[in-house]
């Protein structure tokens, strides 16, 4: 199905090709404790360590900033406050002033007031603690209904709109509004946000960060400092987790290490404490969602208008994407005729929220989905039939509100299969009449459609490089611009190469992302790491493997269509040669052996400002089956099973593919179920290490977890080797368990009231959705 | 003030001189040793990167290894034992425990940053000769948390690691580490734990330890250390002179006498286990859910009650079963009634000079129906929002008498009096009105674990629950027995 020409020759594969299931790059030396992290690197003479200094206020003026303390305490060698800041003193990754350091006035509990590096952490935290800031209290927003009321917004209200909104309401037959809410969600990658910064000559820098994107990394340390882009260099070989909270906030960690780096001309390093990470950093937007819906007998919805509020924080970072993303997702797998979605992103007196797996999606789908539960209710019918009026079909209702057509829709595949290999019905019955015995415990089952947009929707961002040297051994080095952790891009890159190549994989050799081999990238991000970074590493290969064809042809004395590169060998007439003998030749022949490769996701435009265009190259889609129990005397709950069925297009390495599927929806059943961020009415977070914020364990994952690839489905647009993105969607399709608890909830107070559950459904929140707690 | 430590890495013997009462293992080996696969995710044993395997040596010429968290285990600490890191899994000829092999082979690791931690738990799930049953293996795996691959896979590598036998190969190399500690031992035998209280202290005797606490009633007592390593860790505490309890062999045992379970103040969760499992099942349910495996492995239920923390989730039991504790110091001994114990929030019975040796835990009367229920966020590794423990005295199907107490719902651990008496008689179709004499006994506290409105609400839950169980409800009574 491969558009891009790969020869191959019959019956011969090489090993890691593409497609193939093989273990991550770096798994023998995860389990060896071998694979280097930021914080394992050589202590270089002098290193440094840091520390951040905390505001303790959620919103108040900073009336004295006395460090006179903090720098005379034992090893400390540099502090550093806003005005220390050799350049601007800017963090934004869009906009602008979003203060690395606060200076007059802090917004937030946890937000930097001040840096500090000593000769050991110990002594760089010990003095920290010797600040004196006195602060002069000021009213604090600290959530989105009061953000609201105040109309405080980061950005400008976002609108979408299609059709004929007020003029559907006087025409239908029913009308409802309601409302649903979820909570926020801290990323808890197991390695806190890191960096390392080396002064080398004059303004030069090397910064070793933790980060899904070293280019704005790059680019923010420069802007500290005042440099240019070229004398700063932002290098990562790999992270402990990302999950995008590594996206915009470790621009943050790496300018701290900076600034101190500068300040004392001495390298530094600084690594967060897990209490600290939390405090300081962004996590996923807690949302808002109310709608108003017009509909007919069937549930089939003709109106809606929707008000989307997502909690920013003091500063817009990437609320503005985020707030994007959730609107050209709150259609989900749904045709809405007139549709009118408004889009707020509050300013609140918290930390700034950011990028997190799904980016405005979830939120999206989470208002998209109470609004076809809400239909159900008043209707009397199951979500299902709603569903089944309301799914994207033929011309006619295939538009989205942005006005992108849905095409090559696997979605009724996708919903055929699973009502049979979940065997719905029978468990339906089977449910209820468990229920219908059961006083105490209680189950339920909820399937979830999920549609999920890929592409940056901002199409710039939608570019992709990569460097590629063969040397004269055969030995292939794979540089890349994206970024590896844990996802298994630089895998998944590297099978490209070898299939292209048609070398075995253990010739690949991926090394870190480094601003100075591949320029100015996008972050990895959006799910589109294989799809944009496998293309450019293609480009790079196809552009060798040409050179190299070239000079087969001329040895073997045939037509260059007739040099074939297969298993290891390069064929042509009754002649062939190793891979690595060719690469030798080459070099002989003076033929350079080496090339960037870039990509562009082509077809795509969107005009931000009317919520318009085709944002999306195509569309991935999956579906989940979920069973629930809950206990209705103590709201404790449990998945019990889930089926999934995803579609990855022809999948580059199926068993990465299902490592992400797995884990993304379990991240997600975090999201849903548990993981719950608490403030308190100062502001205070209070959950912001693991011993109170609670994700899953392994106990927590469903007894019976089944995925499944969706089988021959290659891509209908020509994306690398006919696959389709996979870092997001399957987070998304854990809303199936959150409907499965709604449905638990239901067969105890009914439908509508259940319809009160919020997400996180904790055992509180399912107890008060049951009207057992006030 | 610093200690000199004897113990073996991976193998290879170490004498670390100049070490701080502070510091931790972890501490110890990333910056002291760089060694550097064992990471740090939290410092305060909640996610279990920093798992190493602490070997104590046994009597069969090896050790028991057992998963703790490096980051809350301080290195005074190990003194005489092993430590077994994810650097020293692999032989000499570099191949891997079935515990990293499995990994691979079932892509268990996605980032690879808990990845060292989670071999190092599953390393110690072989050792001990733990099986496949999967809540076994939950109970390995509830201290380490994943962010990635979302378990399955990890679990299935546990399983085919277990299917796979113990190692013939680490048993052998076992008994060769064994050989080289007790060669460190006896050639450092000058270089033990100095004797110092300014710092810390190891005795070995009860009656020094009575000696040392009268003359410094300020130092404290560390037994487990699973939270005053958090203080030290995560809160950069200095917690002043230490008594450590590692040594003192008579308070790690626990006894089955005439008159009920004697439980040594040093005994670990996971020692007791097996003599809880025999004689209240339901306190060695809840006991599951303390903390993970790496905190059971070193915390102790002496301690749980010395903290006095509202919710320590051994208390409630322990005040239901009418526990008494042994309190002793230079003076002599006194037994105190648990209830007795707990004065106000975080304060307790405990003399200057005192201290906790054992706890009394009287058998249950023929007929009795003992049940304790924890509640919280996450089945595993989390605090209690409410926990409760009841022990009813029956007859013919009916209640006669109860003892309740509950955790999370007052200042300190508590007896619910009012509810114990509307308890009396109590059937199934009245128990949402007895459920509602709670509201006389406590006036909770609203935090992130829960509201109060919640903690009243949960905990007539469990007043309900019991009622049912006790009624002789054949359906399932909660989630987690499905």
């Amino acid at each position: 199905m491969n558009v891009i020409s790969t020869s191959s020759k019959e019956g011969i594969r090489i090993k890691g090709g593409v497609g193939q299931s093989i273990a991550h790059e770096s798994a023998n030396r995860h389990v060896r404790g071998s694979a280097v992290y930021v914080d394992d690197m050589p202590e270089t003479e002098g290193l440094l360590h840091a520390w951040v200094i905390l505001s303790d206020r959620a919103h108040a003026k900073i009336t004295k900033l006395d460090l006179s303390a903090v720098k005379a305490a034992p090893g400390v060698a540099c502090v550093c406050m806003a005005d220390d800041i050799p350049g601007a003193n800017d963090v934004a990754p869009i906009l602008s002033n979003e203060p690395l350091l606060a200076k007059d006035v802090v917004e937030y509990w946890g937000q930097a007031v001040a840096i500090v590096a000593a000769e050991t952490e110990a002594q760089a935290r010990a003095a920290a603690a010797l600040a004196v800031i006195d602060y002069e209290d000021l009213p604090a927003l600290l959530t989105i209904d009061a953000a609201l009321e105040a109309k405080s917004l980061v950005i400008r209200p976002m609108k979408m709109e299609r059709g004929d909104v007020d003029g559907a309401f006087g025409r239908v037959t029913y009308a409802l509004e309601g409302e649903v809410r979820a909570g926020g969600q801290d990323h808890f990658y197991l390695e806190t946000q890191v960096a390392q910064a080396e002064p080398a000559e004059e303004d030069e820098m090397r910064v070793i960060s933790s980060t899904q994107h070293p280019s704005e990394v790059q680019h923010i340390v420069c802007r500290l400092l005042g440099v240019p882009y070229a004398a700063i260099t932002v290098e990562v070989r790999r992270m402990g987790g990302g999950f995008g909270g590594k996206e915009s906030q470790a621009s943050q960690i790496a300018g701290m290490a900076a600034v101190l780096a500068r300040l004392s001309r001495r390298p530094v390093r600084l690594r967060l404490s897990r209490d600290v990470d939390m405090m300081m950093t962004g996590k996923r937007h807690d949302v808002l969602g109310r709608f108003k819906l017009g509909f007919d007998d069937h549930g089939r919805i003709d109106a809606a208008d929707i008000v989307i509020a997502i909690r920013a924080g003091n500063v817009p970072d990437l609320s503005g994407p985020v707030l994007q993303r959730a609107l050209c997702h709150v259609d989900n797998a749904y045709y809405l005729p007139n549709v009118r979605v408004n889009g707020y992103a509050c300013k609140t007196h918290t930390v700034s929220n950011t990028a997190f797996r799904g980016f405005g999606g979830p939120q999206g789908m989470i208002v998209a989905e109470a609004m076809i539960a809400h239909v159900a209710a008043k209707l009397g019918k199951t979500i299902d039939e709603v569903r089944a009026a309301n799914y994207y079909g033929d011309e006619g209702r295939n538009t989205t509100p942005y006005g992108q057509r849905v095409t090559a829709n696997n979605m009724p595949r996708i919903l055929k299969e699973i009502e049979e290999s979940a065997t719905i019905a029978a468990r339906r019955k089977a449910i209820d009449a468990f229920n219908a015995q059961s006083p105490i415990v209680k189950k339920g089952l909820a399937l979830f459609p999920l549609k999920f947009g890929i592409s940056f929707n901002m199409p710039t961002l939608n570019q992709a490089g990569a460097l590629i040297h063969v040397y004269t051994d055969g030995s292939v080095h794979l540089n890349q611009g994206g970024t590896e952790m844990g996802q298994g891009l630089y895998l998944k890159v590297a099978q490209v190469v070898a299939e292209c190549f048609q070398i075995d994989i253990e010739h690949v050799r991926v090394s870190s992302t480094r601003t100075d081999k591949v320029p100015n990238t996008s972050a990895t991000a959006a799910s589109a790491g294989s799809d944009l970074n496998g293309m450019a590493a293609l480009a790079a290969a196809e552009i060798i493997k040409g050179r190299m064809r070239d000079v087969a042809a001329m040895k073997f004395g045939v037509a260059v269509e007739e040099v074939i590169f297969a298993n290891g060998r390069v064929y042509g007439g009754q002649e062939s040669l190793s891979f690595a003998e060719l690469a030798k030749y080459c070099w002989l022949e003076r033929v350079s052996l080496s090339a960037a490769g870039f990509y562009k996701t082509p077809d795509i435009h969107f005009d931000a400002e009317s919520c318009t265009g085709e944002p999306f190259y195509y569309f991935t889609y999956g579906v989940c089956v979920a069973e629930a129990a809950i206990d209705t005397l103590t709201g404790e709950n449990r998945i019990l099973r889930a089926d999934i069925i995803e579609d990855v297009g022809a999948s580059l390495n199926p068993v990465i593919d299902i490592g992400q599927i797995e884990g993304a929806f379990v991240q997600g059943m975090g999201w849903l179920t548990m993981e719950e961020l608490w403030w308190d009415e100062e502001g205070r977070l209070k959950t912001h290490a693991p011993s109170t914020y609670k994700i899953p364990t392994s106990r927590d994952i469903p007894a019976d977890f089944r995925v499944k690839l969706l089988g021959d489905a290659p891509n209908a647009k020509p994306t690398i080797f006919r696959s389709k993105a996979i870092g997001e969607p399957p987070f998304m399709l854990a809303l199936a368990c959150f409907l499965a608890l709604q449905d638990a909830v239901a067969s105890v107070v009914g439908a509508q009231s259940a319809l009160r559950l919020e997400a996180p459904a904790t055992p509180e929140a399912i107890l008060r959705a049951l009207g057992r707690v006030e | 003030m610093t200690v000199t430590v004897r113990f073996l890495l991976n193998g290879k013997p170490r004498v670390a001189r100049g070490v701080e009462a502070t510091r931790t293992v972890l501490q110890h080996l990333r910056v002291h040793e760089r060694a550097l696969g064992t990471k740090e995710g939290c410092a305060e044993g909640d996610c279990g990167a920093c798992t190493v395997a602490l070997g104590r040596p046994d009597g069969k010429g090896g050790f028991e290894f057992r998963a703790v968290n490096s980051c809350i285990l301080l290195t005074a600490e190990i003194d005489g034992c092993a430590i077994a890191t994810v650097e020293g899994l692999a032989d000499a000829e570099d191949k891997p425990h079935p515990a990293q092999a499995k990994l691979v082979e079932h892509h268990g690791s996605q980032c690879g940053y808990c990845t060292p931690g989670i071999a190092m738990s599953l390393f110690a799930h072989e050792r001990e000769g733990r099986g496949a049953a999967t809540d076994d293996i939950h109970q390995t795996l509830s201290g380490n948390l994943c962010r990635c691959t979302g378990y399955r896979p990890i679990v299935d590598a546990a399983k085919d690691m277990i299917a796979c036998g113990r190692s013939a190969e680490f048993d052998a190399r076992e008994s060769l580490w064994r050989g080289e500690l007790d060669a460190l031992i006896a050639n450092e035998a000058d270089e033990k734990a100095q004797i110092d209280i300014a710092g810390y202290e190891a005795p070995t005797e009860l009656k020094d330890l009575d000696r040392l606490l009268a003359r410094h009633p300020q130092a404290r007592i560390l037994a487990g250390g699973t939270d005053l390593g958090v203080a030290v860790a995560k809160r950069a505490e200095n917690p002043g002179p230490l008594i450590s309890l590692s040594r003192l062999e008579a308070l790690k045992v626990i006894e089955e006498s005439e008159e009920g379970v004697v439980i040594g103040a040093g005994v670990t969760y996971e020692t007791a286990l097996p003599v809880l499992d025999r004689h209240f099942p339901a306190f060695a349910g809840v006991v599951r859910r303390i903390g993970s495996r790496q905190v059971r492995n070193l915390g102790t239920i002496g301690g749980n009650i010395c903290n006095a923390s509202p919710i320590g989730d051994s208390a409630p039991c322990l005040l239901a079963l009418n526990a008494e504790v042994v309190l002793r110091s230079v003076e002599g001994r006194r037994k105190v009634p648990l209830d007795e114990f707990f004065i106000a929030y975080r304060k307790t019975a405990l003399k200057q000079g005192e201290y906790l040796e054992a706890i009394h835990v009287p058998y249950l009367r023929e007929g009795d129906l003992f049940r304790a229920y924890k509640l919280s966020k996450r089945y595993d590794q989390d605090i209690s929002s409410v926990s409760g423990a009841f022990v009813l005295k029956m007859n013919d199907g009916l209640i006669v008498a109860a003892r309740a107490a509950f955790g999370g719902m007052a200042a300190t651990p508590a007896r619910a009096v009012a509810l114990e008496k509307a308890l009396v008689g109590a059937t199934r179709d009245k128990s949402s009105e007895v459920a509602a004499r709670l509201a006389e006994d406590f006036k909770p506290l609203s935090d992130f674990r829960g509201s109060a409105a919640y903690r009243l609400a949960a905990a007539g839950g469990l007043v309900e629950r019991l009622l049912l169980d006790v009624s002789g409800n054949e359906m399932p009574m909660e989630v987690w027995a499905l």
